[in-house]
């Protein structure tokens, strides 16, 4: 695995080099001033479905090595299937290359190890991909993770017509060295065709894509002493699939095993005034399999999901203006068969019934505002966003609804000279729970309920969420310059804080 | 918000997942009693799930319940009053155990038990 990694980052690391590219007159500080500013991600996701599309994202190419540190805590975990810290270094390589008047290619690649705290109620890898469909357990632990993941497209723009290609491949691997030992091997492969039309000074295109995901999931436990838990098939809202609870190995192996695609419309501008809008549509069903019971097929999950935004960027050369409204609608829904007995060593589906189903609305609104001057700009960036959730499992009927609204405000600047690119900004935002309700039966496990209503009073909680960021580069030359960058966040809710400390350190060119 | 809400309504129809069940309990001789009640001892028991119904209340040699659609493990233990005023046990013990577990699939199902009397 370490070698095939090895080799493709090299790939991607030579992929400059092999390709040739379009030398850019511009320095590294114009460079990337120009590719990213604090208005950049408004409307990016007009770009990010469609490879087509991201060739139009930038005019200049630009190209970044870094390592980073991230570091989490938190007094309580927000969510305890996510543990209450994380510690995890890190290394990118992003590549993105107007190779001449017509190609662009994007390369990635990126590693990832560290180690997530306290994990409680979540055995599997990806949670939040997978959800409520995990394995978990009470006692948890720490949970070491390792990633890689690498991605490239190549896009060609003609006069009229534009077309990309890309594809991106993840693999992670999560373990345990402690009972119940986890040890968790995912594979997520992603791959996408993308083209469209262009007119007067617009790109209006169509992506398709596909994804295959799978998870092989395992738990051991080496105690002499016996198992000290029992790993529980999660169906959602604290429930589980009973008759496979237990320790024995037939019940703590599990294979998720999905497929989706994707479609989606985009409409970017070839300068970087003017709208951008997408909307897009995509669905992932991931099936639960016991492999130690003949691959005993447990439940499905059904992930739907609608989304639009639409922005309009402003460039002027006193004033830049950006406005965005954005929304997602997800329906997750949970399908568990019902087998038969197994008495003849198989494990036949007599029905499926649909009975765990989550609706998730999210609206958001953001705007932002560059003010030029001199020495670089100062900036504006208020946002608001509104979330509802609502989540139902059909018998024993459970339900949790809430719903928040966010208000934030970023204010910052930036500082541009021949050789020193300087970013500074202060944000800060009060989360406001609108409403919150959950209903279980009262013959509910105790742990269970501790969990659902721990998670919704978590989400559905008034917070206070403040955070700094600061990003000094320095050229060394007019192709090259270093950068350090270092983020902090932290929120308040109930008298609990959470911190996040992100640092990076490497080199563009 | 009332946006969010009107398109979260879901719309579960819990015909598909329930069965309307009579229980039948085949009498020896075909003897049919008054009334029933289920004791104690009896018990249906999902495979899958491992929920727990109860017989409830005969009327006559059946008895009307709703069941989780699913395969059931059942001892049936029935105290038994006859018109003429004689109280009987009978037992059904024929499904208990995961190889004979009954089927319980259709929208409305009949299971039919045949009863032995013990007391």
């Amino acid at each position: 695995m370490k070698r095939i990694s090895i080799i493709l980052l090299c790939l991607v690391m030579a992929l400059p080099a092999l390709s040739r590219p379009r030398r850019d007159s511009l320095s590294v500080v114009e460079r990337v001033a120009r590719a990213d500013d604090a208005l950049t991600s408004i409307g990016e996701a007009a770009y990010d479905g469609s490879v087509a599309a991201s060739a139009y994202r930038r005019k200049v190419s630009l190209s970044s090595l870094a390592i980073g540190y991230d570091l989490r805590r938190e007094q309580e975990a927000m969510l305890q299937a996510e543990g209450d810290g994380l510690s995890a270094g890190r290394f990118n390589a992003e590549s993105y290359m107007h190779l001449n008047e017509h190609s662009t290619v994007e390369a990635s690649a990126s590693y990832f190890r560290g180690v997530k705290r306290n994990v409680r109620w979540n055995s599997s890898s990806d949670y939040s991909l997978l959800w409520p469909y995990i394995g978990a357990d009470s006692i948890g632990g720490d949970l070491s993770s390792e990633q890689y993941m690498f991605g490239g497209s190549y896009a060609h723009r003609a006069e009229r017509f534009a077309y990309g290609v890309g594809a991106s491949y993840r693999a992670m691997h999560e373990f345990r060295r402690v009972d119940p030992r986890p040890r968790n091997i995912t594979s997520d492969l992603q791959a996408q065709l993308s083209g469209g039309y262009n007119f007067s000074s617009y790109h209006l295109g169509a992506a398709i894509g596909v994804r295959v995901y799978s998870q092989e999931h395992s738990v051991d436990y080496f105690s002499m002493a016996g198992a000290n838990t029992s790993q529980l098939p999660m169906t959602g809202l604290g429930t589980y699939y009973d008759r496979f609870a237990g320790s024995s190995s037939d019940y703590t192996n599990y294979e998720f095993d999905g497929v989706g695609y994707n479609i989606s419309l985009q409409l970017v501008p070839t300068q970087s005034e003017g709208w951008r809008a997408v909307v897009g549509y995509k669905s992932l069903s991931i099936k639960r399999l016991l492999p130690q019971i003949n691959n005993t097929p447990l439940t499905k999950l059904i992930v739907d999901e609608l989304s639009a935004s639409v922005a309009f960027r402003s460039e002027g050369s006193r004033i830049r203006w950006a406005v965005g409204a954005e929304g997602r609608y997800e329906i997750r829904r949970g399908e568990e068969n019902l087998l038969n007995t197994g008495s003849l060593s198989s494990n036949i589906v007599l029905a499926t019934f649909t009975m765990y189903e989550c609706h998730t609305a999210e609206a958001a609104i953001t705007g932002g505002v560059e003010f030029v001057r001199d020495w670089g700009y100062l900036f504006l960036r208020p946002r608001v966003e509104l979330l509802s959730v609502d989540a139902g499992y059909r018998y024993p009927e459970r339900r949790m609804e809430f719903a928040t609204a966010d208000g934030a405000l970023d204010i910052g600047a930036r500082y541009v000279s021949d050789k020193w690119l300087i970013d500074a900004e202060i944000g800060g935002g009060y989360v406001v729970g609108l409403s919150h309700s959950l209903f279980m039966p009262a013959d509910t496990e105790k742990a269970m309920r501790e969990m659902v209503s721990s998670q919704c009073a978590n989400f559905a909680s008034d917070r206070l969420h403040l955070g700094v960021k600061v990003s000094a580069q320095r050229s060394l030359n007019s192709r090259l310059a270093l950068f350090l960058s270092g983020a902090w966040q932290m929120y308040e809710r109930n008298s609990l804080m959470g911190n996040v400390a992100q640092i990076e350190a490497g080199i563009r060119f | 918000m009332a946006l969010f809400a009107s398109a979260c309504e879901r719309d579960y129809d819990d015909r598909e997942l329930f069965s309307q069940v009579r229980v039948v309990m085949e009498l020896p001789n075909g003897e049919e009693c008054e009334s029933a009640v289920a004791m104690e001892s009896s018990f249906i028991t999902e495979y899958n799930t491992h929920e727990r119904y109860a017989f409830g209340g005969f009327k006559g040699n059946v008895a009307s319940l709703q069941l989780r659609k699913g395969i059931y493990t059942m001892l049936l233990d029935v105290t038994l009053y006859f018109p003429d005023g004689t109280i009987r046990v009978a037992r059904n013990a024929d499904h208990t155990q995961p190889a004979t577990a009954i089927k319980v699939l259709d929208d409305e199902q009949e299971i039919r038990l045949k009863m032995s009397y013990i007391r």
